[in-house]
């Protein structure tokens, strides 16, 4: 049994979260001082270099997963969104690709992971970038996936009201016949897995908001005490930090259940991403609610990151599918859900 | 990341397993669960209980992780829950032994002396004792520095006066572990002391407490004027509230990583399942929809719970202990619960003509409605629970 990160997986989360620290991203989109693209092209740039220097060690699903968090948790407004999808690709591309060029967790000389809601690939499809570049932009829209190789480019449209930057509908741009249609089952794996990362960004954005609210409430005080001190307002962050383990612990299923996948060279099955998906966007938006209302007027305000919270949640709730649409994917009629997971030694638990 | 057993787990689950298959049948989860606060166990559910535990005993499977000295198998506690998991999945008489075997008895391992241990511990492994826990008062069950029921010293001997009230198997207990005050009510927790008591001494009353659904699992317990030697004291004296929180760790180790595995979690929304699929033939798209939806939601949460245990364990199987977290599970699992049973009912009293022949299901959920208040009270309210959350967990301040 080991349902936990290894210590080397936690030495590696240490690395992702200190770059984040040391580059303040949060703030540099508060302040506007740089753009949004580039930051995350930056940022794609780094945690590459840090992965490199990982020995290989970055096609691993629990580094892919820490990443997604590390992402989510320090930021928000950014999607990571990109490095989930990218994440996917060598599993997605496996069954009928089988290259090791494909593993390439992040790539940082190109604007990555571009997403169609709309369900249908785009008219026009361009292949930018270098002709040798093994990178591939993924749209995924529905249950449909479509990897657009070599080295596409997405063009970012104007602000959607709620996400700064992934909320954007991305435009491809582009010739049609440079895509290669997945087949159905690497589409649906493709789909389950970086459900599954998504799920790990929008944990790591949880967890933040809950940071963010209890060391709030901690050094704001009102009647003589932190509130923090007040029952009612322990009680709601107590209620918020049961819905993200709730969550965490649906999310390694999730993950333990993709690497046995992998391991066997199988799609990725629904279950996880299921409950990961479902569970993740409960959390998040009940921890970036909480985050913005404890912190009183304080946390409506722009230079207050709970606004990006806020936003992100909301996207990523309904991004890639809502929860209502993946709770349609459950098999009522099959109790296998319980019996499965009364045995513990069915490794198969998460179909 | 992985979930699934070690090969030493796995061989020592299907050893487990093997051994249980060949001492009782199958748990059938359409078969009437009495739930956890039914009523007092009858006669010869009583002497079933024990008879399971002296089964268990001869065989080598009590007491997985006690000490061989006092009868127990010596292993780790990661096999005493793998043993525990597997034994949920047959059907057992009545757990009479769980607070003896879990939260007690591991009490009196780290804190009761030598010749005390020698003389409790093997008749809990075997069976011929059964122990309830006195802690909660009718004037103080949340707060323990409250407590009230008083021990006064009396030569070699301490004199109890109180009361003890919502006591599981207090009816028929052979022994409490008890606390009691010694020190002035201004003490507080620091002036509480740890008694075992015999549950036959003379002074004591038993009542049973008559809860909503008309049955009795709790028992009000009267002491008066109770003689307890010295030699049953657990530990210093105005030194409990170190033992009362092993005893609440213990407990918390024990629910935690059991709850979502119990009777009350998963075959309920087995049950509900059923009854939901049901209900399609008879329903409009729109109220099918959003029944499914809840349906798949506390499924998708059941699942947290158990992944949640799943946790749990891999915690206690690096050696470390669990503590606050199980808070998380209990909270959980009651809220989990509470919105089964809702849903359940909601279709049960629905005069749907498929269900007109659910009359045993429809009591179990009626039962499970009256019982479920329970949940989120025994074993330290949810309030309790969050408040233990914030403060030992997040590290919020405490009030002033």
């Amino acid at each position: 049994m080991d349902l936990v990160y290894s210590d080397d997986d936690e030495v590696f989360r240490g690395k992702v979260r200190a770059i984040l620290a040391s580059w303040r991203p949060l703030d540099q989109i508060l302040e506007r001082s740089e753009s949004e693209c580039e930051l995350l092209t930056a940022l794609r740039r780094k945690v590459a270099d840090c992965q490199s220097k990982w020995g290989g060690r970055a096609v691993l699903t629990s580094l892919r997963s820490i990443v997604s968090y590390e992402a989510g948790y320090g930021l928000a407004p950014l999607a990571s969104l990109g490095s989930a999808i990218v994440h996917s690709l060598p599993e997605a591309a496996r069954p009928s690709t089988a290259s090791d060029s494909w593993n390439v967790a992040i790539v940082p000389e190109a604007e990555i992971g571009a997403a169609s809601r709309s369900g249908a690939l785009p008219a026009r499809v361009k292949a930018l970038g270098r002709p040798d570049d093994k990178a591939g932009t993924i749209v995924l829209g529905g249950e449909q996936a479509w990897i657009v190789i070599p080295g596409g480019i997405a063009s970012i449209g104007p602000a959607s009201g709620l996400d700064l930057v992934q909320g954007r509908q991305a435009a491809i741009v582009g010739e049609p016949g440079k895509a290669t249609r997945l087949p159905e089952i690497s589409a649906r794996s493709l789909l389950h897995s970086a459900a599954i990362y998504i799920a790990f960004e929008q944990l790591g954005g949880a967890q933040r908001c809950l940071d963010g609210a209890v060391a709030y409430t901690t050094r704001r005080t009102a009647f003589r005490q932190p509130i923090g001190a007040f029952q009612s307002v322990k009680h709601q962050l107590a209620d918020v930090y049961v819905e993200i383990e709730l969550a965490r612990s649906n999310a390694y299923r999730a993950l333990a259940s993709m690497d046995k996948s992998i391991a066997a060279e199988e799609p990725v099955e629904k279950m996880g991403a299921i409950l990961a998906r479902v569970s993740a966007s409960d959390a998040y938006t009940a921890a970036s609610k909480a985050f913005m209302h404890l912190q009183g007027a304080h946390g409506t305000v722009w230079l207050n990151e709970a606004h990006l919270h806020l936003r992100r949640a909301r996207f990523l709730c309904d991004f890639f599918g809502s929860p209502d649409s993946w709770l349609d994917r459950i098999d009522l009629e099959s109790a296998a859900w319980f019996d499965q997971y009364r045995d513990m030694e069915i490794p198969d638990a998460m179909r | 990341m992985q979930c699934v057993d070690t090969p030493q787990d796995a061989a020592f689950r299907s050893s487990a397993r093997a051994w249980l298959s060949q001492h009782l049948p199958l748990r059938d989860n359409s078969e009437f669960d009495k739930g956890i606060f039914y009523d007092y166990p009858t006669e010869v559910e009583i002497a079933a209980s024990r008879g399971w535990q002296r089964t268990k005993f001869e065989g080598g499977w009590a007491g997985i992780s006690w000490p061989t000295e006092y009868g127990g198998a010596g292993r780790s506690l990661k096999d005493e829950i793998i043993f525990s998991q597997e034994q949920a999945k047959f059907r057992t008489p009545p757990d009479l032994q769980f607070i003896a075997m879990s939260q007690v008895g591991h009490a009196l391992l780290d804190y009761a002396s030598d010749e005390q241990r020698g003389r409790l511990l093997t008749p809990i492994l075997d069976g011929s004792a059964i122990w309830c826990q006195l802690f909660s008062e009718p004037s103080a069950g949340s707060d323990l520095g409250g407590l009230a029921c008083s021990a006064r010293r009396d030569g070699d001997c301490w004199i109890i006066t109180g009361e003890k009230i919502w006591i599981s198997d207090g009816a028929y207990a052979d022994f409490g572990l008890m606390l009691a005050r010694t020190g002035s009510e201004e003490s507080r927790h620091k002036g509480l002391t740890c008694f075992v008591v015999d549950m036959r001494s003379r002074g004591i009353s038993v009542l049973p407490v008559r809860q909503s659904s008309g049955r009795s699992h709790y028992s009000h317990i009267v002491f008066n004027d109770v003689r307890v030697d010295d030699f049953w004291r657990v530990g210093e004296l105005n030194g409990a509230w170190q033992i009362a929180l092993g005893i609440l760790m213990y407990e918390r180790l024990f629910v935690g990583t059991s709850i979502a595995f119990n009777a009350f979690g998963g075959p309920r929304l087995v049950d509900l399942a059923r009854l939901v699929i049901a209900s399609r033939s008879s329903s409009s798209a729109r109220s099918r929809v959003a029944r499914e939806h809840r349906l798949a939601r506390l499924v998708v949460k059941q699942h947290g719970l158990w992944n949640m245990s799943h946790r749990l364990i891999t915690t206690v199987s690096r050696g470390h202990m669990v503590g606050p977290e199980t808070s998380v599970a209990k909270l959980a699992g009651a809220e989990i619960d509470e919105l089964v049973v809702d849903l359940a009912l909601d279709l049960l009293n629905s005069s749907r003509e498929e269900f007109d022949k659910e009359d045993e299901l429809r009591l179990k959920f009626e039962d499970a409605f009256l019982e479920r208040p329970l949940m989120k009270i025994a074993g330290g309210t949810s309030e309790i629970q969050r408040t233990i959350v914030a403060e030992r967990i997040l590290n919020l301040p405490r009030s002033t």
